[in-house]
Parts: structure tokens; C-alpha cells; sequence
């Protein structure tokens, strides 16, 4: 009689699938209590604490669904490592002699380690539906998110975790783990730049570049890279069970429909935005009064996408506060707030080129607002407004006269907080909306004199004289004198600008 | 006769060429079997046959009434199996009771609280019950091969393979372990491979001598020293005659072999009967 060696295939039983149960529990427990786990966990769970941002407020959903597939991309791979350990676990420690000849063969193991990741991902999946719940409940949250968005975190856990336990079938080392974290991240970040037909392949794409788009003009491939990323999970568990001898027809079935589903979700999410997509980005663009609401407080019309407007009441009391410093008649004249953006390349911003491209200015009469509220959008708001008010005119040049000066200080005393962030831009290189209004040192050495004024008396000051104020040939000593300042010299630096 | 275990007729494999074992024919029965041989006679690779983790080249085998060459009669006996492997593994991170019942669902002992009392069970069996929670790498090295024959045990095995199990344990820790075994085979069918013909002389109820991948003697360890009987003598000088010889704390030699005429003639040890019967080269089955 003559036995062949091939591996043990136990027959389907309830038995072997509640032993491949029960080790896979006992897998998980060792997996969530693994310390990379258990720090990457950590440090997803507590980082919003630590960062602040847990106080957040305005968040656009549609954003916050995109940005909840960040930390998870930590915890996968903490994921992978450990499942990846837990695989080479025997033969790192010399058990495979005996385990070999335990009933459960190697390949119902190796799909007991796959399993083992699950309730990694469904704690993952917890964390992202809390996150997602606390940010869509805090105030002033507009827009909707997608549920396809949310699931690719807890799934590119489960595919990290699963693809752990293959390269542990694979190659018998644990620098394979290690390599292939590095690998990921560096093809994550490399992949990020490169067009739609090859960036969507890797797990996290991001899209950080431009500001929020209405949820109806975002157009990522959500749900067909969901499926993507479930179909390379199961197709790399089941190829993980074959390479440890699991030849069975159910787990050749497994693989072959997973290869489907993988590459019918390659194929789809990598076609690109319709037609009707991009015609949307264009006109919401090029002609965004075509798709908005707008609504009608005292003599400001404000105009926002329609997921926006909620934002409209928070809006008007920085206009108002503004246009409250400035003398008639800009002070009662007609403007509208429009909320603008630039959707051409959709949430990316990145063209061909990969840059963000910067949104054109706007025509005369209207002053921008964009997706993004909280401290820097109400800042931002103030400069919009402050600059139509005194040049009506929204491109950015350098303003080197008395029009600069008072732009400035009108957006400084018009948002709550500008103050503090004027001093900010004054010692510090970090970006600010204010900073949207360039100056030169002597400018600004006014503008810093005036903030050391009584506002209201300056107020008044700056109303008596503003007909004289915005003119484009009143002249940095004139506005000082006016408002009781002294203008320092102008220095060989400040000659050097070029200005508007 | 009781009707046997484990039943082999004929079991041959070889490794690159070398017959590893050689038309080996065995049939154990409930006990302590020793299986006893120098270095490379082929007792571990019988034992992995055995144990099913090696299919053999040609032969037939049953296991406690199951074929280990289907796939259905290899699960079968490996559900009754228990296999202490040559220097055994572990993962030193997990607890003796973690370890323990991790081998326990891998032998597919589903019900979570039958398995756990199962694990508690033999491990206060080898005695560790004390020590169950503490890690592996915190256990001497005596009660690591405990874990690893609690492991063995777990699931109450009709069929005990044991490779080596004293080896590297102190001599207290031998006598502790040879207690184990001796329970262990109480009921069930032990295979004990090792080279301490002391623990084949205290424990088991049959011996087999393996050299060069075939049996060499198969019988009781009384039907072994008795092949010595009539060969061991002592003298005052090692004797010419002689295939093995020493001085013994007596300062006189003990000499194994055929003795010159005249000889004084000692009683001879398993030892001696082993040594002789490796020496004779010829296959003996009594």
C-alpha cells in the first residue's frame, strides 16, 4: 500500500468550521492586544483628542468621510505586521512539527488567521462610525457622506491584515511584512499624483488637494473602489489557503470569483468622471449663480451651493461686522456673498500638472466665500468683504496706499479672532486669510498703530473720511494722518514691491 | 492477545537515497512500547510515519483502526493521536493554558467550556497546574516538556507517541516525567522513542531495537537481557575478548561480549542486551 503525501483535506464539516472559528477568535484576541496594534489603535483613537480637532465645527461631511481613511491606513498596517507575526508564529517557533499533525490542517489555519482581522476592522469601523457620528452632530456640519467612503478605512484594515497572513504564506520571513509596509506607503504617496487609471489601484486615495466640493460634484469611485478592495481581500485570503494546500474546489471558486470582483472593480473605478459629471464642475465653476440658492439680508445677497446654505446666517454677521466699519456708500450699497470653488479636477484640485489650481477672480459687485467655515473661514470672509468694500476688485496685487491699509483693518476688527491673527501674521511665517491681503512693512507698521487706537474711534474716524480713504491716490502718510497715526519712512525694502 | 493499536506491516522510506526505515513490521498494543537505537536508526522517522506527519514510501498501517493513507482515516487517527514531537516547540509568549488550548482547537475542540475544563484537566495532570497562567518562557525546562506532554494529551489520545521526551532533563525531573508516562499509558498505547535504556527498563511492558532503519529486536525488556545472559563477565583487565568493556567503580572491568572459558559471569543489564543485539546485526523477533 502506498500513501501519498499530500495535505490533509478535512470533509466540510460543522466541527472543522467551529475549530476555524474558535482559532480565529483566539487569533483576534492576540491580534487586538498585539503592541503595534494596540499603539496604532491608540493613536487613532486618541490623535483627534490630542490634535484639538475633536471641537471642530463647520465640517463638510463629504470631506470628513475622505479624511476618515487616513488613520485607519495606520492601524492596517500596524494590522499587517501583527497578522503577519500570528502566520509565521509556528515556524518562528518550531511548532510546526507537531501542529502538522494536529487535525486542523495548515490552510483551515491560515483562514483562521484571515478571519482573525475581522474583528480588527469591525473596532476600525466602530471607531470611523463614531468619529463620523460626533463631526456630523457638532455644529454647523453641512453636506453628505458616503457610506462607500466611510467603509474603505475598516476594509483596507481587513485587506492589510488578510495580506499580512498571505505574505506570511508566501515567504517565510517577517522582513516581508516589513517591506511591504514600506512598499505601501511609498506607492500611496507616489500613486497619489498619478492620473485616475493607475492612482485608484492602491488602496488610500486621498484627495487632499482642493477645498470642499458640493457632495454632488465630488465624483470619486467610492462604492466600485469598495468593491476593489473587497475583492483583493478575499482574493488574498484565498490565495493564502491555496498556498498552504487548501486546493479545494471551494477555495479555488473563492479565488476565482474574488479575481472577478477585483478586476470589475478596477475596470470601474478607474474610467473616469461621466460626461454629466464634468459638465456639472464646469458650470458649478464657471457659473455656480446657475446652481445656487441664494438668499436676500438687508442689502447682501448671499449665494451658496445648496448644502451650504445653512452657513448663510453665520456668514452675514462677518459682513455685517465689516460693512459696519465702512463709510456710505459701500457701507449700504447692494453686494453679493458668492460661494465659489474650483471643481474642474474634481476633490483632487490637481489637474494634469498635479497643482491646485487657485480659483479666478470673481467680477465686480460679488465677493467670495468658500467651502471651508470656522476661524480661517470667517477670517477669509472678512477679507473678501473688506476688499470689495474698498476696491471691489478681487485680484490679489499689493496694495500700497491707504486702500491697503484700511482692507486691512476692516478685516482685522470685522471676524472675531483677527486681532490675534494680524499679531499671529506679524511674528509668525504660518499661512493666514489675512495674509490674502499683502502689504508692505510700512503698511502694515500702520495698520499695527491703528490696532493700538480705540476701534470705535477709528471707526469713526475711518467714515468720516472714507470717500478720501478709497481713493486710489490716497497715500499711506494721508490715511496715518487721518486716522492720527505716524507712517515710519519707506525703506529700500518696501520699494522694492511692485504695487497695485 | 489483545487486539492491537496500531498494526505496520512492511513500512519502508527513504531519504535521498538512504533507507530511513526498511520494511519495518510493528504491532503495538496498549502500554509503554520503548523503541530504543542509536543515532540515525530511523526511530524518529518511523515515528513521524506513525504519527502521520510523513507518509511512508510502501508499507501498510492502520491506526487504532484507521488508514492513515485516506484522507478520512488520516483525520481519524489524528483525532486520536497524541504526538510529543523531538524537541518540541513553543510559543513562549502565550501561557502553559494558552498553549495548551490552542493545540486543543487545532485538534478541533470546539465547545469552548468542554475545552477549557479538557485544559485544565491535563495540565494539572502533568502538574502544572500552579503555573498554567505563566508564560512559557518563564517555565523551566522540565515543565516546558510537561506543557509540551500536556499538549500531547489533551483531548485524551488513544495513541501516544513520544520522541525523546527526557531528553535534556535532569535526573529529577526524569523520575518526575517517567510518572507521567507511566500514567499515560495506563489505557492507551504509548510508543516511547528514547536512548535511556533506564527508562525503557522502568516503564515499558515490550521493547523495539531499531539499527539502520530496521528492526533489530522486538520483545519484552526481559527477553532483551536475557539475549545478554551468559555474555557479561567481569576481570581484573579489559578482556581481548571482548565487544565493549569498562572499568567499574569496583575497579574491575564488565565486559560484554562472548566471554573466554572460565569467565566470571555477571547478571546482565537491558544495556547489555542492547548493546549485544546492536552488535549482532542480526534481526531477532521474539
Amino acid at each position: 500500500m502506498t500513501v501519498l503525501d499530500r495535505p490533509v483535506q478535512a470533509p466540510e464539516s460543522a466541527g472543522a468550521v467551529r475549530a476555524v472559528l474558535a482559532l480565529a477568535r483566539v487569533e483576534a484576541r492576540r491580534l487586538l492586544l498585539h503592541p503595534m496594534v494596540a499603539i496604532a489603535l491608540a493613536g487613532y483613537l486618541l490623535w483627534p483628542l490630542w490634535s484639538g480637532s475633536w471641537r471642530d465645527t463647520h465640517q463638510v461631511l463629504q470631506e470628513v468621510d475622505r479624511e476618515s481613511q487616513l488613520g485607519p491606513l495606520l492601524v492596517g498596517l500596524a494590522g499587517l505586521l501583527a497578522a503577519n507575526s500570528a502566520v509565521l508564529r509556528s515556524l518562528r517557533h518550531g511548532t510546526e512539527a507537531h501542529f502538522g499533525v494536529l487535525v486542523m490542517p495548515p490552510w483551515r489555519r491560515t483562514v483562521a488567521h484571515a478571519l482573525s482581522v475581522l474583528p480588527l476592522t469591525l473596532v476600525v469601523a466602530a471607531a470611523v462610525a463614531g468619529m463620523f457620528a460626533w463631526e456630523a452632530t457638532r455644529p454647523g456640519a453641512v453636506g453628505h457622506a458616503s457610506g462607500f467612503e466611510l467603509a474603505t478605512g475598516p476594509l483596507m484594515v481587513l485587506f492589510f491584515g488578510v495580506l499580512g497572513v498571505l505574505l506570511g504564506r508566501l515567504v517565510p520571513s517577517m522582513f516581508a511584512g516589513a517591506t511591504a509596509v514600506v512598499a505601501i506607503l511609498a506607492v500611496t504617496f507616489v500613486f497619489a499624483v498619478l492620473p485616475d487609471g493607475v492612482r485608484w489601484l492602491v488602496p488610500l486615495v486621498a484627495d487632499e488637494g482642493a477645498a470642499p466640493l458640493p457632495s454632488d460634484l465630488v465624483g470619486r469611485p467610492a462604492r466600485w473602489h469598495a468593491l476593489y478592495l473587497v475583492g483583493l481581500t478575499v482574493l488574498a485570503g484565498a490565495v493564502a489557503a491555496l498556498a498552504s494546500g487548501g486546493r479545494t474546489a471551494a477555495v479555488r471558486a473563492t479565488a476565482l470569483g474574488a479575481l472577478g470582483v477585483t478586476v470589475a472593480g478596477t475596470v470601474m473605478q478607474v474610467t473616469g468622471p461621466s460626461a454629466a459629471l464634468v459638465e456639472a464642475r464646469e458650470r458649478a465653476t464657471r457659473d455656480p449663480a446657475s446652481v445656487q440658492e441664494c438668499l436676500r439680508r438687508g442689502t447682501t445677497t448671499y449665494c451658496a451651493f445648496p448644502e451650504f446654505v445653512p452657513w448663510v446666517d453665520e456668514w452675514r454677521v462677518v459682513v455685517d461686522g465689516v460693512r459696519s466699519l465702512a463709510g456710505e456708500p459701500a457701507a449700504s450699497r447692494g453686494l453679493v456673498v458668492r460661494q465659489r470653488v474650483n471643481a474642474l479636477d474634481g476633490p483632487s484640485g490637481g489637474g494634469p500638472s498635479g497643482i491646485v489650481e487657485e480659483l479666478p477672480p470673481g467680477p465686480r459687485g460679488e465677493v467670495t466665500v468658500s467651502t471651508v467655515w470656522g476661524d480661517e473661514g470667517r477670517l477669509g470672509l472678512a477679507v473678501s468683504v473688506a476688499r470689495g468694500m474698498v476696491v471691489d476688485d478681487e485680484n490679489h496685487g499689493v496694495y500700497c496706499d491707504a486702500r491697503g491699509v484700511l482692507m486691512m483693518w476692516m478685516a482685522v476688527n470685522g471676524a472675531p479672532g483677527g486681532r490675534a491673527a494680524f499679531a499671529r501674521t506679524q511674528t509668525s511665517t504660518l499661512w493666514s486669510p489675512l495674509l490674502e491681503i499683502r502689504l508692505r512693512d510700512r503698511e502694515n507698521a500702520v495698520v499695527r498703530a491703528l490696532l493700538e487706537r480705540p476701534a470705535a474711534e477709528v471707526a469713526r474716524q475711518v467714515k468720516a473720511s472714507w470717500a478720501e480713504l478709497v481713493r486710489p491716490d490716497a497715500s499711506t502718510d494721508r490715511v496715518a494722518a487721518l486716522l492720527g497715526v505716524t507712517a515710519p519712512a519707506e525703506t529700500a525694502a518696501d520699494r522694492e514691491w511692485r504695487c497695485a | 492477545m489483545t487486539h492491537p493499536t496500531i498494526s505496520a506491516s512492511g513500512l519502508s522510506l527513504s531519504y535521498r537515497g538512504t533507507r530511513a526505515v526498511d520494511e519495518v513490521s510493528l504491532r503495538l498494543e496498549r502500554g509503554v512500547t520503548g523503541l530504543l537505537g542509536p543515532n540515525g536508526a530511523g526511530k524518529t522517522t518511523l515515528l513521524r510515519i506513525l504519527a502521520t506527519a510523513t507518509p511512508p514510501d510502501r508499507g501498510a498501517l492502520t491506526l487504532l483502526g484507521h488508514d492513515p493513507s485516506t484522507v478520512r482515516g488520516r483525520l481519524q487517527a489524528r483525532r486520536e493521536l497524541g504526538y510529543l514531537p523531538q524537541n518540541p516547540g513553543f510559543h513562549s509568549g502565550f501561557t502553559a493554558f494558552e498553549f495548551v488550548d490552542y493545540v486543543a482547537i487545532l485538534k478541533e475542540h470546539t465547545d469552548r467550556r468542554a475545552r477549557h475544563a479538557e485544559v485544565r484537566r491535563v495540565l494539572d495532570e502533568v502538574g502544572l497546574a500552579e503555573v498554567r497562567g505563566r508564560r512559557i518562557r518563564a517555565l523551566s525546562g522540565g515543565m516546558r516538556q510537561r506543557v509540551a506532554l500536556a499538549a500531547a494529551l489533551v483531548g485524551d489520545p488513544g495513541f501516544l507517541v513520544l520522541d525523546e521526551p527526557t531528553v535534556g532533563l535532569d535526573p529529577e525531573q526524569r523520575m518526575r516525567f517517567r510518572e507521567l508516562i507511566a500514567a499515560a499509558g495506563e489505557g492507551r498505547t504509548v510508543l516511547l522513542s528514547t536512548h535511556q535504556t533506564e527508562d525503557v527498563a522502568m516503564l515499558c511492558h515490550r521493547v523495539v531495537v531499531m539499527d539502520k532503519g530496521r528492526v533489530r529486536f522486538d520483545g519484552t525488556p526481559g527477553e532483551l537481557v536475557a539475549r545478554a545472559r551468559g555474555r557479561v563477565w567481569a576481570s581484573p583487565e579489559r578482556s581481548p575478548e571482548a565487544l565493549a568493556g569498562w572499568r567499574t567503580g569496583t575497579g574491575e572491568f564488565r565486559n560484554v561480549g562472548d566471554p573466554p572459558a572460565g569467565a566470571r559471569l555477571l547478571e546482565p543489564t537491558l544495556e547489555d542486551g542492547y548493546l549485544l543485539t546492536l552488535d549482532g546485526a542480526s534481526e531477532v523477533t521474539v
